[in-house]
């Protein structure tokens, strides 16, 4: 039976989630206030669908997602449910916010959070004929791409600092405060680079597997 | 402005999606209307989702290949989010035109070589016979 919304159109999936009383955290009835639990996790960028599963598997476990602050994650308690988490990469700008939502809406996915331009939607299986947000490979490809390229410029910044270090003479005296700095940054900046070119790397291998 | 025949052939190929999407776009609809649109002329057999819905979208508009409608989206539930309206430009439409040219080539070369081949099989099961 296909769900129906009150202009007598068809969702076009994941209906569930768009009704009214599910896109309110299910509290559990015994007890006035929500149980939260927050989670630190840590997922490369090149880990988003290992990130989804283990979303999915909180959720059928009772944790429903309510927050994302980087690696830090804030779960409700709620009724397990099966439910498909999607994040998508994608930097807007205030015109393009409500467009944007709205299509996620429009296709029934509820949005959860989101963390910079890392958005989380969710959507219940059950009610899901089309539980993707991505619909072919190209413009899955296109979303890491976008994360990549962040990856990229977060290097650049540094750039200036380092070509000042590394231009300069290491100053003398053994121990001091301005030589151990010097290293650092001399250091730093290599290891931000090798780092950067190692996400790279796993992204594109990602990519290659799309 | 007269447009050039072949202006637009540097869009070509386009992807399944952006080929429905736009072909949606030859009269002004929403997202969501194209999401529907789209699913009713394939009977459902190419759903879009709405990453690359909002993405074509957007690379579309930056291609000047569709615009914002001037007629007002319609409201959404109690009316405070409005839906984006989009249609297919002159360039656009120039683009859809060379694809289907395209696509009918590619068809016709198709249909060419397996006719042969089918008419071959025959034969052979002819001589069998």
């Amino acid at each position: 039976m296909e769900s129906r919304n009150n202009k007598g159109e068809p969702y076009p999936a994941c209906a569930e989630t768009v009704k009214g009383p599910s896109l309110q955290p299910r509290q559990k009835s015994n007890s006035g206030k929500s149980v939260t639990k927050r989670v630190f996790r840590f997922f490369w960028e090149w880990q988003d669908t290992l990130e989804e599963q283990w979303l999915s598997k909180m959720e059928r476990d009772g944790w429903r997602l309510a927050n994302v602050k980087g690696p830090f994650y804030t779960f409700v308690e709620a009724e397990p449910a099966d439910a498909a988490y999607r994040s998508d990469y994608r930097e807007l700008n205030e015109t393009e916010v409500e467009e944007y939502f709205g299509l996620f809406a429009d296709a029934g996915w509820e949005h959860v959070t989101s963390y910079s331009y890392l958005h989380y939607f969710r959507c219940l299986t059950e009610a899901a004929d089309f539980p993707e947000i991505y619909s072919d490979s190209d413009s899955l490809v296109d979303k890491h791409r976008r994360r990549a390229r962040r990856t990229l410029f977060a290097i650049v910044p540094y750039l200036p600092i380092w070509v000042t270090v590394m231009s300069r003479p290491i100053p003398s005296g053994k121990g001091s405060f301005l030589t151990g700095l010097y290293t650092v940054g001399k250091w730093g900046y290599v290891l931000l680079v090798a780092m950067a070119g190692y996400r790279l790397l796993r992204v594109y291998r990602l990519i290659r597997s799309v | 402005m007269p447009v050039e025949s072949n202006q637009g052939s540097e869009f070509l190929p386009l992807t399944e999606a952006t080929y429905f999407i736009m072909l949606s776009l030859v009269e002004p609809r929403h997202g969501y209307g194209i999401m529907q649109y789209v699913r009713e002329l394939t009977r459902g057999g190419v759903r879009i989702g709405a990453g690359t819905l909002y993405g074509a979208l957007a690379t579309l508009q930056e291609r000047n290949l569709i615009v914002p409608a001037e007629s007002p989206g319609d409201h959404v539930g109690d009316g405070s989010r409005q839906r984006r309206v989009y249609v297919l430009t002159r360039l656009g439409r120039q683009v859809l035109g060379l694809e289907l040219e395209r696509q009918k080539a590619l068809v016709s070369i198709g249909e060419s070589i397996l006719k042969e081949g089918g008419d071959s099989q025959d034969g052979k099961q002819k001589q069998q016979g």
